[in-house]
């Protein structure tokens, strides 16, 4: 189990790239410009195929990473999403903290005028 | 052509100008500044992400609104400028007649999307100029800068097309698409129709210039490696900005050097 690009369709645009989990989709290192996904290191998430604009990631039933590989994948791809969390819940700690002030600013506003 | 290239200097020299004038973010004075913080708690949170969590934490509150699109406004304003520069300069390169329609028609389409951020905002009972401008225009005054950083001439159009239609604007897809789902949870229609037409538009931008750098790099490697270098420090220089981490293009220089360090021995 793993995703393949269609390069001819490809437009190079990176958001499975950015998307991918486990970094495990590849453009720079190809040395060419293609997006290209490493089959060891997928997991089978299908995200890279959910955001593609253009419709050009193909599941690939056919591949069985090695065990190791596909378990240090899924390491790799726990450690992106406690990251993406914690980035969410700080964004949003900010958010009511700024609410909460804005509240104080309007009730002291209020009870001044 | 003698017309075409007077035409480009004088483009080229020619300041970004906006009515109203545009008022930088970067630039603004104390006074401003605490303004902004009372009407968004913090001058600082005028930028993009936690302005959407603003959002989605208080859908009622118009000014987080308001201040969501004008932040998203300046880059059309700003797109508008580029690529309309780019009609007029890229005359005088080596590049084939459709390259400059496209760009026409990219240039009008960042005009409808000014159109729909001016009407989003008035539907907010706000207007273009109340909130500052996270980019002034898209003059050629960071030209010098953006030589030193890319390593590249910025002008050339393989490496505009290489930084501004395939890094930046493929970048912009996940935010475009972001604001309009925020709009669809918060049951704003008119934004998540406006940023879901955006977005559309955007994958179209990427599209044609990713069609143009291979049409550009076709049977030519050593522009390729232009390309996808000129791409890799846009990305890093953009992944520093919001704080990312990129190992991949860490590894991508690393293995560049290595390989011109072979080359030298």
């Amino acid at each position: 189990m793993t995703y393949k690009i269609e390069l001819d369709g490809c437009i190079n645009c990176g958001w499975c790239r950015r998307a991918c989990p486990t970094q495990t989709i590849h453009f720079f290192l190809t040395h060419r410009r293609m997006h290209v996904v490493e089959p060891d290191g997928c997991i089978d998430c299908a995200i890279c195929q959910q955001v593609c604009p253009v419709n050009v990631v193909w599941h690939d039933p056919s591949y069985e990473p090695p065990p190791e590989k596909l378990e240090a994948a899924r390491e790799r791809a726990r450690a992106f999403a406690r990251k993406q969390r914690a980035v969410k819940l700080q964004l949003r700690s900010r958010a009511e903290r700024t609410l909460q002030r804005l509240a104080e600013h309007h009730a002291a506003a209020g009870t001044a005028g | 052509m003698v017309q075409a290239s007077r035409l480009s200097e004088q483009v080229a020299n020619s300041a970004s100008l906006r009515e109203p004038p545009y008022r930088p973010a970067m630039t603004l004075t104390p006074q401003e500044r605490e303004e902004l913080a009372k009407k968004l708690g913090d001058a600082a949170n005028y930028e993009g992400q936690i302005l959407r969590e603003l959002v989605e934490a208080d859908p009622a509150n118009v000014e987080f609104k308001k201040a969501l699109v004008s932040s998203i406004a300046s880059a059309e304003f700003a797109g508008i400028d580029a690529f309309s520069r780019k009609v007029v300069q890229w005359q005088d390169w080596d590049v084939p007649p459709e390259l400059i329609l496209a760009m026409a028609r990219q240039t009008w389409d960042e005009v409808r999307h000014a159109q729909l951020a001016i009407g989003l905002l008035e539907s907010y009972g706000g207007t273009i100029g109340e909130y500052p401008d996270t980019l002034a225009g898209g003059g050629g005054q960071r030209g010098p800068m953006m030589k030193e950083m890319l390593g590249d001439d910025p002008a050339d159009p393989l490496i505009s097309l290489e930084t501004t239609n395939v890094s930046l604007e493929g970048g912009a897809l996940t935010m475009f698409q972001n604001v309009s789902k925020l709009g669809r949870r918060i049951g704003d229609h008119l934004m998540e129709h406006c940023y879901d037409y955006n977005w559309a538009d955007e994958v179209t931008h990427t599209a044609i210039g990713d069609y143009f750098v291979k049409a550009l790099c076709d049977g030519d490697p050593e522009k390729e490696q232009r390309a996808l270098r000129a791409h890799a420090r846009y990305d890093e220089m953009r992944n520093r900005l919001s704080g990312e981490q990129q190992d991949e293009i860490r590894e991508f220089f690393a293995e560049e050097t290595e390989r011109a360090t072979a080359a030298l021995a």
